[in-house]
């Protein structure tokens, strides 16, 4: 079944490729992003049909079989359900949006790709059947909305408030972490079906407080419960089409579907009735009297939506089976009244500007059709009938009634039913408020921007009124199937059926609602209320955040402020001070017997040591400290050749020649030293680069002094049988661990091009203490000799290539002759020159050669063998005799070409970089600056 | 011997941190060649001092240094060229942009 895995991933893909579109196609965007979602919808209702079926429709893939985490799509009822109303609200929501944003065609898009990432971050939430998935697509729903709620990243506001959303749904995710892996740990498997067989040894286990306790604390963070519901009305600086998707319908509604989909495991608990009855009930209460208090359209929405999911957090703790299809019926009927009440607010801000109810008034007979609208859905977010939100708020009461009575102490019970009716009463007089003041208030407002929105906005809108209509006079229709739908996978038992209706005779829950109603119109009549001040909730967080800022403030000065040399002291102290044990051992071994010194060691030990030390004394110096470097590199060489590495040698001694050249070449482009600050502090300095020198001698010395016990018996014992190579070192090079080398001239490669772009973009200047001998600029003699050894260079190179892997030589060794080949021809005769007769771009080198080399390593998987396995046999040719012949030579091709395009590609932009400035100098009239420096 | 090879070695390390610990650019660049020096001796010799033993598989050849450490350097190598090559333009750019020898300098400086 490619339904299941194709619902999560189908938005996911249509951002990918809507993200690489030109912003100004945006009708082409917009049109291919509905269809996505609709496309969406439709996969959503066949997945629908099934699962009311009973069926639970299964997709897995191993992901991490040892961790026994599977990527699993499960689709039963309440998934699928929800799955449904997430795609068709982000339907409605893009089409609204299209009519409603203004800004750039690049703000639009990016819009438009955020959104549909959060409704597949959301649909793999909910149709996740392994709780590391649901984890990780939880959190993929924290960081989309982070990036929405931010979106008009200049505004302060906006920053704030995704800071402040991204905080807060943060700790959630991270207990919502920690307590998934206990229970998987507790149960023995994160499969959720699995779970639910499990119940009872989960329930039994010491640690299922602490697993509760996490899945609730995310879930009252998703949802803005008190005490966390202060980060939704700061939320609220995100554009309101993602308000009226995320904050109404999706991702304030994860909270409820964790909840929903974890109580059948988690639930018939005291600690879990106490907690969600608690929390649900104040944020009922405390939501709606801030949603009374506030006079922002959409703060208010905000204060209604805690108070709604309150309701809903509520009648999940009371755990009862009517409860939970009450919170359920309630979850569906309140996203889309108030996704619908979101997009009024926007029409309203848009058509008038103004989005503060002392600002508004009499806009009933400008916007007509936005009040019809408003007359179909405020009345549905108070509960008055005859529409959805009426049947959900009677079921609510009746189940608080009965539930409430059943399970609490009758006091808690008493005090439960007056906070339920408490927080009615303000819900239907904070939703007169927002229906009367801005429609009906005050004289008429009139003007031409005082309209209708355009038909993008007034349609999803009516869909969303029409569906609240119907729900409430006609449930059977579209209500009751859907909840029907939710109820499979949720804790309610299988035919345990509610009948949705209007009407059910006079009882007590009737009566309750026309008490309320009654109320809530006396309060809105009779209260001002004082505009809302801060919530505490959130004063709190703020000031236990204040330290954590006060100490990250602290992390920019100091060792620890973002300057080179005390960053690197601190890390060399801090592995100094590491390895302090370790030196006591080294002293505490003692001077070790050690193998007597021929003379010439001697003097290559002085001459390096010297050449070492005089470097950091002369580096004011510069031509001299980079010739002290080379006789370092030299010595080193020599040391290579002496103690059995002759690939080392010549390896060291070519680079050594290019990496002199090249520093040289540079060297005019670098500061005058006239220009150096202080020096830091000497003392430190030298302390630090003593202790790290002397600490590097032990060990060598502890090394150097213990027998070998090494890998070197298996690679020679291999070499030659396996993979046909006399030459280990290039065997291992270019075979036992040619995954390593492909990586390795990888980053060559990417070296190479960093710095080919620094250089083609940056401004580079010329230090103007450079003073050039007088004569020609291009040495006439390196000109002759460099064309006449260039050919040599080319022969030897192959000869060296084709050798190398039975002697020393092979693809670095090789590629490199050939870049000192390079070197010496642009030093002699300069990179235009050599530009015009090197038909090849060391960029173009570098791609065929990492190409050969990948395409080397794929050759292998046709035969069922891993990436990179490699192949030998011997064939005779004529004349050259018997040639043995690997795949792994075709690796070393790679190999060879991208040290050639590497260096080639490096020296030839540094050395352009000085012709240009060369030539510029001369047509000025200046003297040419040249590769000497004088003297400080 | 050994005591030979493991000073040489502190030394070019020493130096070479010296170096970078500095401010100055050119010195950033000089102190990371002493120290690829120094590094890839290091690892080297890690497969000990053995002279006169290429790892080179003949019939005649008994003893073999070991081929591993040399593998590893002899990539190192090549690879430290281009970071040093990376770092001294950076240096050059640094030095365009902002007309100072510092390797701190920041855009919020002229």
């Amino acid at each position: 079944m490619l339904t299941l895995p194709l619902l999560p991933l189908l938005p996911f893909l249509a951002a990918f490729c809507l993200h690489l579109l030109p912003a100004r196609r945006s009708n082409l965007i917009v049109g291919s992003a509905l269809a996505a979602l609709g496309f969406a919808v439709a996969c959503a209702l066949d997945l629908a049909t099934t699962a009311l079926q009973g069926q639970v429709t299964r997709f897995a893939l191993p992901w991490l079989p040892q961790a026994n985490v599977h990527f699993d799509l499960r689709a039963d009822g309440l998934g699928t359900g929800l799955a449904l109303l997430v795609c068709i609200v982000a339907l409605l929501v893009m089409v609204f949006a299209h009519g409603y944003l203004r800004g750039s065609a690049e703000d639009r898009k990016r819009l438009i790709v955020w959104l549909l990432i959060f409704t597949g971050a959301m649909l793999g939430l909910v149709l996740a059947g392994d709780l590391i998935l649901l984890v990780v697509f939880w959190e993929l729903t924290s960081l989309a909305s982070f990036v929405l709620v931010n979106f008009r990243d200049r505004d302060t506001d906006a920053r704030q408030g995704a800071r402040i959303t991204l905080l807060v749904t943060g700790f959630g995710g991270l207990s919502l972490l920690a307590a998934a892996v206990l229970l998987g740990q507790i149960a023995g498997s994160f499969e959720i079906s699995h779970l639910l067989t499990e119940r009872a040894t989960i329930q039994a286990h010491p640690l299922f407080p602490l697993v509760q306790v996490g899945f609730i604390l995310a879930a009252l963070t998703k949802s803005a419960q008190f005490p966390f519901h202060f980060w939704l009305a700061r939320a609220m600086a995100a554009p309101t089409p993602v308000s009226a998707f995320l904050h109404s319908a999706a991702l304030v509604k994860a909270g409820i579907f964790l909840l929903a989909r974890m109580q059948p495991v988690l639930g018939d608990d005291y600690l879990w009735a106490w907690m969600l009855i608690g929390a649900g009930t104040a944020s009922f209460v405390i939501g709606a009297l801030s949603a009374l208090r506030q006079t922002d359209l959409k703060a208010l929405l905000a204060g209604s939506t805690v108070s709604h999911l309150g309701l809903m957090v509520l009648l999940l703790g009371l755990d009862s089976p009517a409860a939970t299809l009450a919170a359920l019926a309630h979850l569906l009927a309140h996203a889309l009244f108030k996704a619908c009440a979101f997009m009024l607010a926007g029409s309203i801000d848009h058509a008038t500007g103004v989005r503060d109810l002392r600002g508004l008034g009499g806009l009933a007979r400008g916007m007509p059709l936005s009040f019809i609208i408003a007359c179909v859905v405020l009345p549905a977010m108070a509960g008055l009938p005859p529409f959805s939100g009426f049947i959900t708020k009677e079921l609510a009461l009746t189940s608080v009634l009965q539930d409430g009575w059943q399970i609490l102490p009758e006091l808690v019970a008493l005090l439960l039913v007056l906070a339920t009716l408490l927080g009615a009463v303000f819900g239907v007089a904070y939703t007169l408020r927002l229906w009367w003041i801005p429609f009906l208030a005050g004289s008429e407002r009139s003007g031409p921007a005082i309209a209708d929105p355009s038909p993008w906005q007034t349609v999803p809108m009516a869909i969303c009124a029409t569906w609240t209509l119907l729900a409430g006079v006609a449930p059977e229709w579209l209500f009751s199937p859907w909840l029907a739908l939710l109820a499979i996978g949720a804790a309610v038992p299988a035919g345990s059926h509610v009948h949705l209706g209007l009407w059910h005779g006079l009882n007590a829950a009737v009566v309750m609602s026309l008490c309320v109603i009654a109320a809530g119109t006396a309060l809105f009549l009779l209260w001002r209320p004082t505009p809302a001040g801060l919530v505490y909730t959130e004063i709190a967080f703020s000031r236990s955040l204040r330290p954590l800022l006060a100490l990250a403030a602290r992390g920019d000065s100091g060792p620890w402020a973002p300057r080179l040399g005390p960053s690197l002291q601190v890390v060399i102290w801090v592995a100094l001070l590491a390895m302090l044990p370790a030196f006591g051992v080294l002293v505490a071994n003692g001077i070790p017997s050690v193998s007597p010194a021929p003379p010439l060691a001697w003097l290559l030990w002085g001459l390096a040591i010297t050449a070492a030390l005089a470097t950091v004394f002369s580096r004011h110096d510069r031509l001299l400290a980079i010739l002290l470097l080379a006789v370092v590199g030299v010595v080193l060489s020599v040391h290579f050749a002496h103690f059995s590495a002759p690939d080392l040698a010549l390896t060291q001694i070519l680079v050594e020649l290019v990496s002199t050249l090249l520093l040289m070449l540079s060297l005019h482009f670098l500061p005058p030293l006239a220009a150096v600050g202080n020096d830091r502090c000497l003392y430190w300095r030298l302390a630090a680069a003593g202790g790290f020198g002397v600490l590097i001698t032990l060990v060598v010395v502890q090394v150097l002094t213990t027998p070998a016990d090494g890998l070197a018996p298996w690679f020679l014992q291999h070499s030659l049988h396996d993979a046909g190579g006399a030459n280990v070192v290039n065997v291992i090079i270019v075979d036992f661990r040619s995954l390593d080398t492909l990586g390795e001239i990888t980053v060559l490669g990417v070296a190479a091009l960093v710095i080919a772009a620094l250089l083609g973009r940056a401004r580079v200047r010329v230090a103007p203490r450079v003073r050039a001998p007088a004569g020609a600029d291009l040495p006439l003699l390196l000109a002759v000799v460099a064309r006449l050894l260039m050919p040599v260079a080319l022969l030897i190179s192959v000869h060296l290539f084709l050798r190398g892997h039975n002697l020393p030589g092979g693809g670095f060794i090789a590629g490199l002759v050939v870049a000192v080949g390079v070197a010496l021809l642009q030093m002699g005769r300069g990179s235009a020159w050599l530009a015009r007769r090197l038909h090849v771009d060391g960029v173009g080198l570098m791609a065929v050669g990492l190409g050969i080399a990948v395409l080397t390593g794929i050759a292998a998987l046709p035969f069922a063998r891993p990436f990179l396995t490699s192949a030998h046999t011997t064939v005779h040719l004529p004349l050259l005799g018997e040639l043995p012949l690997a795949s792994a030579t075709l690796f070393d091709v790679g190999v060879y070409l991208v040290v050639i395009g590497a260096v080639t590609l490096i020296l030839q932009r540094i050395g352009g970089v000085a012709e240009e400035r060369r030539a510029g100098a001369r047509r000025d009239g200046r003297k040419p600056a040249a590769y000497s420096m004088s003297r400080a | 011997m050994e005591w030979l090879v493991a000073t040489a070695i502190g030394v070019c390390a020493g130096s070479g941190i010296f170096l970078m610990l500095g401010r100055r650019t050119f010195d950033l660049v000089l102190g990371f060649g002493l120290l690829s020096h120094a590094v890839n001796c290091f690892i080297f010799v890690m497969g000990r001092l053995i002279p006169g033993a290429a790892p080179i598989l003949s019939p005649a050849a008994t003893v073999h240094a070991d081929p591993l450490p040399q593998a590893l350097v002899l990539t190192a190598i090549v690879i430290g060229f281009a970071m040093q090559a990376l770092v001294l333009v950076l240096a050059m750019t640094a030095f365009g942009a902002h007309a100072e020898d510092d390797v701190d300098v920041t855009d919020k400086d002229p």
